[in-house]
């Protein structure tokens, strides 16, 4: 091969801006600290980066979502608590009340507590969680209970809110299950004193009670109770008249919803406890998916660095190489 | 025979190393042209004359100066210079592309898509919240943006695209001229058949090399030793005589025309042929699918929206603009388009059409991109033609060959925005009356996984993930073949400066050589000189 000038200057061209792109190369992912700087840079593992920040973003979402269902769970609960704190008073003065030995001042006193009750439960229904009626199913903006004896102004739409893009979870308790008496199971029962008490729930929600003479025909009282806290108030309104077998017919309705509020409160505990471990499950895939990305991604530096370094020091010895090239003339030699 | 034929001998040997002294000095001022092939004196014994005895040499003649010159290696690299230029163009602007679609830096599209769905999201837990609800309108707005910001940029490298083509033929039609020029030029000097007009010559072919890299070209020497140029089958330069190309922007493209002929279809190599193939695939591949999949996207979306109640009780409504601006162009003598339409919002598939027209009057639709007919039947003029959604109704005459260009995406992008500008009219319940109901939320929210029948079955990431990783494979393959090319012409081209180069020791010798035997030369002039001087003195 006839070597000439021209050859060994591009040569020498050639691999300076070879190992310059080099060193550029080198210099960008350090700079970025990054391998991947660029689709074409590796396809395959772009698209693996693009899919696991995908995964991150929703993993975050989810986790926001959790929070707030978490958040919103909590005051179901709390509000849960109370209001089985105030059936489990009821339930106290109501044994009292019925006791023979009561006189009437008593069972005033026991009649003025439970209006109150009956006033702070119906609270308890129409309380808001961020400016929305938590026991109202979806129609969240107006009170499910405007007045003590109102039926039911909700509906029982459940608001669901993904934990992970597959799974629900429901983060409301509608006022229906708590406070109305669409589960109440028709029945009849027999008083020591051989009257006879019908309940029947009707499809609006509320429930009619009839109490009837020995002879199981004669009408003796009908008591219509819109919701709980009708009930725990008509429950008052007996003991204040001394109305003892008024009063002994609403028992049921007291025991009826302090079920439903045990129920209720198993769920929500049950839900809370769900989404702590939800919250745990996101962290471990969050640290997965961050370990996955990073191993895609990211320039390992101490590599980079030193292969920086040898292309360095490739560069030094081509350099030093084609000054002694050039510096090599015949006509040098000619005098 | 006399002392003075001494003379003779001498001045031809001076005259000789002098002209090989010239051209030494030729090919050490071009050591640095890469067109410039190293040029020779080829000396020859001057014819002797008969003396009593036998023949007496009469000293020396230049024959010629001759050029190193391989034709194969010269054509190779002519050729691998078209490939080179086309690599060129194609790894440049496919990385320009890759560019605005690259998010291995920052959020990007998919960060919008996320953040769109991200809003929704936060809504499903607390649907009537009127700041959560903005923010979706805000996130929508951006994700429309940043599809127009997008759709612009890749538009504004098909604007650059069609403006290099315009230099480029510029380029090409001066090139022409001057190798006609040059052609001329070599057939006079050439005409005596003395020898050859070397550096001519090694122009003609730097000029071939320079129009090769820009345009794919076939070329021959023609009897009268002048160079015939052809690109696209059609003669550029022939002899002294050159035409010119001209070139005229379509919507999509461009049309080149040489000698009045169409020869767009043969453009193929070179930077211009990258250009043509740059532009195809950005128009036919990139834009066609990143339109398909904003419309393709929110008709899908309202159409699940469609079903919901907004917070004022009204349903029916959509929440992004629907596809109202369908793009047509007729290219018919009198049929024309009267009107177009969506029929059914359900059945778009967001593709592009032609209806074409074949002979008896009977009209085909078929698909772009795939040229799958998708409806044949005849045709009545005024009479709606109903396909993918489409209505399109053609009235006049028309006549086999005519054709009508139907796309509903062309301008979708540029059409985009939100058909609400209320909070509380975002539709997300199922029911009236229902503020917390999240139940169309949580069915708009399945979209971000679902398939989407118009995006060819494939849910909004991964169509979009496609199109990137279309970009990508593109753009890294269009940077292995650069390097490839690249390569080959360093290897070609050391291979032709093996023949062709110079090389400045081997200068450095030969002006030595040459420098001797002139000082030789003038020696014996001097001897001569003596030798008369001896004899005249004796006189």
């Amino acid at each position: 091969m006839r070597v000439n000038t021209n050859i060994l200057y591009n040569q020498i061209v050639d691999s300076i801006a070879k190992k310059n792109k080099e060193i550029y190369d080198a210099h960008e992912k350090i700079t970025k600290l990054k391998k991947l700087n660029r689709p074409s840079d590796d396809v395959t593992s772009y698209f693996k980066a693009s899919n696991y920040k995908l995964k991150l973003s929703n993993i975050e979402q989810f986790k926001r979502n959790v929070n707030y269902a978490n958040g919103s769970l909590s005051f179901v609960e709390t509000q849960l608590n109370d209001l089985n704190d105030s059936i489990d008073r009821v339930i106290e003065l109501m044994i009292l009340g019925l006791n023979a030995t009561e006189d009437s001042v008593s069972r005033n006193a026991i009649a003025q507590e439970l209006r109150h009750i009956s006033d702070f439960v119906l609270g308890i229904s129409n309380k808001t969680y961020e400016g929305n009626y938590i026991f109202a199913g979806f129609k969240t903006d107006q009170k499910p209970f405007p007045s003590i004896n109102s039926l039911y102004l909700g509906d029982s739409g459940q608001i669901n809110v993904s934990l992970d893009g597959v799974s629900f979870i429901n983060i409301n308790v509608t006022g229906d299950k708590l406070f109305s008496f669409n589960d109440f199971a028709s029945t009849s029962l027999t008083t020591p004193d051989n009257k006879y008490i019908y309940y029947n729930a009707q499809a609006d929600g509320s429930l009619k009670i009839e109490i009837r003479d020995v002879d199981n025909t004669t009408v003796l009282k009908t008591i219509d109770v819109a919701n709980v806290m009708d009930g725990i108030y008509k429950l008052s309104e007996a003991f204040r008249s001394d109305d003892l077998i008024s009063a002994r017919a609403l028992t049921e309705v007291v025991s009826y919803a302090k079920n439903k509020i045990v129920i209720a409160q198993t769920e929500v505990g049950t839900k809370l406890s769900r989404l702590e471990k939800q919250t745990e499950t996101l962290d471990e895939i969050d640290f997965i998916y961050k370990k996955l990305l990073s191993d895609v991604q990211d320039a390992d530096v101490a590599l980079v660095a030193s292969q920086i370094a040898s292309i360095q020091a490739s560069l030094e010895a081509l350099r030093l190489s084609a000054a002694k090239i050039f510096s090599q003339s015949l006509l040098d030699f000619l005098r | 025979m006399s002392i003075l034929s001494i003379f003779d001998i001498g001045k031809t040997a001076l005259m000789a190393n002098q002209t090989a002294i010239s051209v030494t000095s030729h090919n050490i001022s071009n050591v640095n042209n890469p067109d410039y092939s190293r040029q020779e004196v080829i000396l020859g014994i001057k014819t002797p004359i008969k003396i009593r005895g036998g023949y007496l040499g009469r000293g020396v003649s230049v024959d010629g100066i001759k050029r190193s010159y391989d034709k194969f290696l010269t054509d190779m690299l002519i050729n691998q210079e078209n490939m080179l230029g086309r690599s060129t163009i194609l790894k440049d602007i496919l990385s320009q592309v890759e560019e605005v679609f690259n998010e291995a830096n920052r959020s990007g599209l998919t960060g919008a898509i996320n953040d769109f769905f991200n809003a929704l999201e936060d809504l499903s837990s607390n649907p009537s919240d009127i700041t959560k609800r903005t923010v979706l309108m805000n996130v929508g707005n951006e994700l429309i943006s940043k599809f127009k910001i997008m759709e612009n940029s890749v538009e504004d490298t098909t604007v650059n695209i069609k403006f290099e083509m315009g230099e480029l033929i510029k380029k090409i039609n001066s090139i022409g001229k001057e190798i006609a020029g040059i052609n001329k030029k070599i057939v006079q000097l050439e005409a005596g058949g003395v020898g050859q007009a070397n550096d001519l010559r090694d122009r003609r072919d730097a000029l071939l090399k320079e129009l090769s890299g820009i345009v794919n070209v076939s070329y021959y020497e023609n009897s009268d030793k002048a160079f015939v140029v052809i690109v696209g089958m059609r003669n550029l330069v022939s002899g002294g005589i050159y035409n010119e190309i001209t070139m005229s922007q379509t919507t999509d493209g461009a049309i080149f025309k040489l000698d009045g002929i169409d020869i767009s279809e043969k453009i193929t190599g070179g930077k211009l042929g990258g250009l043509v193939d740059a532009l195809k695939l950005i128009n036919n591949e990139i834009l066609y699918k990143f339109r398909k999949l904003l419309a393709g996207f929110t008709n899908e979306f309202n159409l699940i929206y469609q079903t919901g109640f907004d917070l004022n009780n009204n349903t029916g409504n959509n929440f992004f603009k629907p596809l109202t601006n369908i793009y047509y162009e007729e290219h018919s003598q009198s049929g024309t388009i009267t009107s177009i339409s969506v029929d059914n919002y359900a059945n778009l598939k967001f593709n592009e059409y032609y209806i074409n027209i074949k002979s008896g009057n009977i009209y085909e639709v078929v698909n772009k991109y795939n040229n799958e007919v998708i409806l044949t039947g005849s045709y009545v003029s005024g009479s709606p033609i109903v396909f993918d959604g489409i209505s399109v109704t053609i009235s006049g005459a028309v006549n086999a060959y005519d054709s009508f260009f139907i796309s509903p995406i062309k301008t979708f992008i540029k059409d985009a925005g939100l058909n609400i500008n209320d909070a509380k009219a975002i539709a997300l319940a199922s029911v009236p009356n229902a503020p917390s109901d999240n139940t169309n939320l949580l069915s708009l929210l399945g979209l971000k996984q679902s398939v989407i029948p118009s995006l060819n079955n494939k849910s909004i990431y991964d169509f979009y993930n496609d199109i990137t990783s279309e970009i990508g494979v593109l753009s890294a393959s269009a940077n292995d073949n650069l390097r490839f090319e690249q390569t080959l012409y360093n290897e070609i081209s050391n291979r032709k400066n093996v023949v062709h180069g110079v090389n400045l020791d081997e200068e450095a010798v030969n002006l030595i050589k040459y420098q001797r035997a002139f000082e030789a030369a003038a020696k014996v002039i001097q001897v001569a000189n003596e030798l008369l001087d001896t004899l005249v003195k004796i006189v």
